[in-house]
């Protein structure tokens, strides 16, 4: 009973890393610009993609084959922001525009990964171990345990950029108003790209930790929007931390319906739980919470 | 008199010209046989080896003089997995290369499109790799040459009854695939009195698969059967093995798919998987080795076997005394009526697909391949990088 537990407790923290890391990323740039980016599943394809292209094709060490998909998913957010969201904001495009234009970016960018890539399932090498490692009666392997590892130190690092640093104080208050804060002298423009960099960066390191477990192709970019987005609007979509206890919520919540109930209508079963929850809480379990602080 | 002459003249000219376009249309016809498939996209492979397999049997046919005289020719389009592009190439060699015959659809996304252009140009179309079972429900014009996905399911039963396997979990991934996979199989495995101790579904983007593979291992099956696609039948291998469990896995279609193999490596090794293709035959042998020194190596793939099935039951059905009196009549529209009523006359027969208890099975309510005796077994080795065929009784023994 408690091994059974165990398990998919662990499942769910491990599933709900994964959408507590993308629901991060969507939240720090709807933070700062209050657009949905459609395109954030896409840097963690890129993460992925680029580690099987740098690890195997290039056959450069992990630690390489990371900083230089860092620099290719840093270059894709930087387009996305020259290329689609500063045009569209500088000429007043309403945020439903901005984010049909997020939506081309991701298509555009799943075209040259198709192109570059092709359509066909790639082994993506793994940084860590995927030998089973035994933590007392619990079997797992490191590579999945750095998921979870990975979404505490993201969530830290953006905690201490958000609260503890002066910059951080700047991408609050052009979240709340951008017009304000440029007249306090803080250049949104500026803050904006970073949340698009910071973001690109979290997702793309994702990408490359899951590549190896969910196996890479240009296509796996939309299912992690999808489940980031569920987790970013169940937690609260104006807080990073909210939409990553949001990814929790969801993973812990499928792992325990597919342990004691029916795994074959978990997710339409989670679907109208989120829902539900939506119409009692509409900002998301602590949407209220987060705007208060502000 | 000059009108009068002129009348004359005119009606002369009309004659002549009616005449012409007359004996024109009562020119035979060209042996015009399209293959519509995919060669380029995500399903490309398939499309690629069954032309290459037709081809390995219509290129000698035409080196020798082709049929009474005619060779075959082969218009070739590449649907791209693009089911709009497959309708559009279906109507374009009915209409304008007055195709005889439609050899194609190995996606069923791709086949299904092509089944309408079939019956509403009423052409005949010898479908090939595409496993969905609606496709051939009430047809006329359209036959298949790969097994419906309800027929690995009936193999698998089969052999689980013959070896006194009692109880199965299921595993399945949430897209189609996985839930018909596992829909068909609980159907045959309930039927033959098996009992089905799990079933678990998962979503395809879940990196932890363990409260599934948890509740499998707790029911205590004989055998484990598993609908994935290649990624998360990785995944779902690297579990079951990662927590210890010693049950014969079951992966039809995926188990032997290159990109599983590849992802889950020697996890994979062990998996077992219904296949249509019996390499110990000696002629299916010999075809892999020519096909290796014609394109390039290859394992075990139904895909080259499907083309050259359907190129043998092609020629077969153009040879036949009724079509060919159309074709010389230059009657296209006969002509592949009598080819689509040669094919259920003609089509028992066993290709170098299925075992040599069982093979293809055309008649007027059947168009497909027999219900029995057409799969083997063969168990993945090698790290993921072979695949052996084995006897299902000692393979399905627990370990």
């Amino acid at each position: 009973m408690l091994i059974k537990l165990s398990y998919l407790l662990l499942a769910g923290l491990t599933n709900g890393s994964v959408y507590g890391l993308i629901g991060l990323s969507l939240s720090i740039i709807y933070g700062s610009s209050r657009v949905i980016n459609f395109a954030q599943g896409e840097f963690a394809m890129l993460g992925a993609m680029c580690a099987f292209f740098f690890m195997v094709s290039a056959s450069l060490p992990w630690p390489l084959a990371m900083l230089a998909m860092i620099v290719v998913v840093v270059l894709a957010a930087l387009a996305l922001d020259y290329g689609i969201y500063r045009p569209l904001v500088r000429r007043r495009a309403a945020p439903l525009t901005i984010m049909i234009g997020t939506l081309a970016g991701a298509i555009i960018l799943y075209g040259l990964a198709f192109v570059v890539w092709g359509p066909e399932q790639k082994f993506v090498p793994p940084v860590l171990s995927l030998e089973p490692l035994r933590i007392g009666f619990l079997i797992t392997n490191s590579q999945q345990l750095s998921l979870i590892g990975l979404f505490i130190f993201f969530l830290m690092l953006t905690w201490y950029i958000l609260y503890r640093t002066r910059f951080g104080l700047s991408v609050r208050a052009t979240g709340v108003n951008p017009r304000t804060a440029l007249l306090m002298g803080i250049r949104s423009e500026r803050i904006v790209q970073f949340s698009f960099m910071f973001s690109a960066f979290i997702s793309g390191v994702a990408g490359m930790m899951i590549g190896p477990l969910l196996g890479g192709n240009v296509g796996m970019g939309l299912l992690l929007t999808v489940k980031g987005f569920m987790a970013a609007i169940f937690g609260g979509l104006g807080s990073p931390f909210a939409a990553a206890a949001g990814g929790l919520a969801i993973g812990m919540m499928e792992a325990l319906m597919a342990g004691y109930g029916t795994s074959l209508y978990a997710e339409p079963s989670i679907f109208v739980f989120i829902l539900m929850v939506l119409i009692v809480r509409p900002y998301g379990l602590l949407g209220d919470y987060e705007a208060e602080r502000r | 008199m000059k009108r009068h002459a002129r009348i004359l003249f005119g009606s002369a000219a009309i004659a002549v010209l009616t005449l012409g376009v007359a004996s024109a249309s009562a020119a035979p016809l060209d042996l015009v046989v399209c293959h519509v498939d995919d060669r380029s996209g995500s399903a490309a492979d398939t499309g690629i080896e069954s032309l290459n397999g037709l081809k390995m049997l219509i290129d000698p046919i035409n080196a020798a003089g082709g049929i009474d005289g005619q060779k075959i020719k082969l218009v070739t389009y590449d649907t791209k997995t693009d089911p709009q592009l497959a309708a559009s190439f279906g109507t374009r060699c009915a209409d304008d290369d007055h195709g005889l015959l439609i050899i194609g659809g190995s996606p069923s996304a791709v086949a299904n499109s092509l089944v309408g252009v079939a019956n509403q140009s009423k052409i005949p179309l010898y479908i090939l790799a595409a496993a969905s079972p609606p496709l051939t429900d009430n047809a006329n014009y359209q036959f298949r040459f790969g097994p419906k996905v309800t027929q690995d399911s009936i193999a698998v039963a089969d052999a689980l009854a013959e070896n006194g396997i009692t109880k199965v979990a299921i595993i399945n991934n949430s897209v189609p695939f996985g839930i018909s996979g596992a829909a068909s199989a609980k159907k045959e495995l309930t039927e033959k009195g098996i009992q089905i101790t799990s079933e678990q579904t998962y979503d395809v983007a879940a990196t932890d698969v363990s409260p599934q593979i948890i509740n499998t291992m707790q029911s205590d099956p004989q055998v484990i059967l598993v609908y994935p696609y290649p990624a998360d039948g990785a995944r779902v291998m690297r579990t079951i093995r990662q927590m210890g469990l010693k049950q014969p896995v079951i992966m039809p279609r995926v188990g032997m798919m290159q990109a599983f193999r590849d992802l889950a490596g020697k996890d994979a090794d062990g998996v077992l998987v219904p296949s249509s293709v019996d390499t110990k035959r000696p002629d299916v042998a010999k075809f892999f080795a020519q096909y290796s020194k014609d394109y390039a190596p290859l394992a075990m793939s139904p895909s080259p076997v499907q083309g050259y099935d359907a190129g043998t039951l092609t020629v077969k059905v153009l040879k036949d005394e009724k079509v060919q009196a159309a074709i010389k009549a230059g009657n296209l529209q006969g002509a592949r009526d009598a080819i689509r009523d040669a094919t259920t006359r003609l089509g028992d027969f066993t290709g170098l697909q299925g075992t040599l208890k069982g093979g293809y099975d055309f008649s007027k309510s059947h168009h497909g391949p027999t219900d029995k005796g057409f799969f083997v077994f063969v168990s993945v080795d090698k790290a993921g990088k072979g695949m052996e065929i084995v006897d299902p009784t000692k393979a399905l023994k627990a370990k």
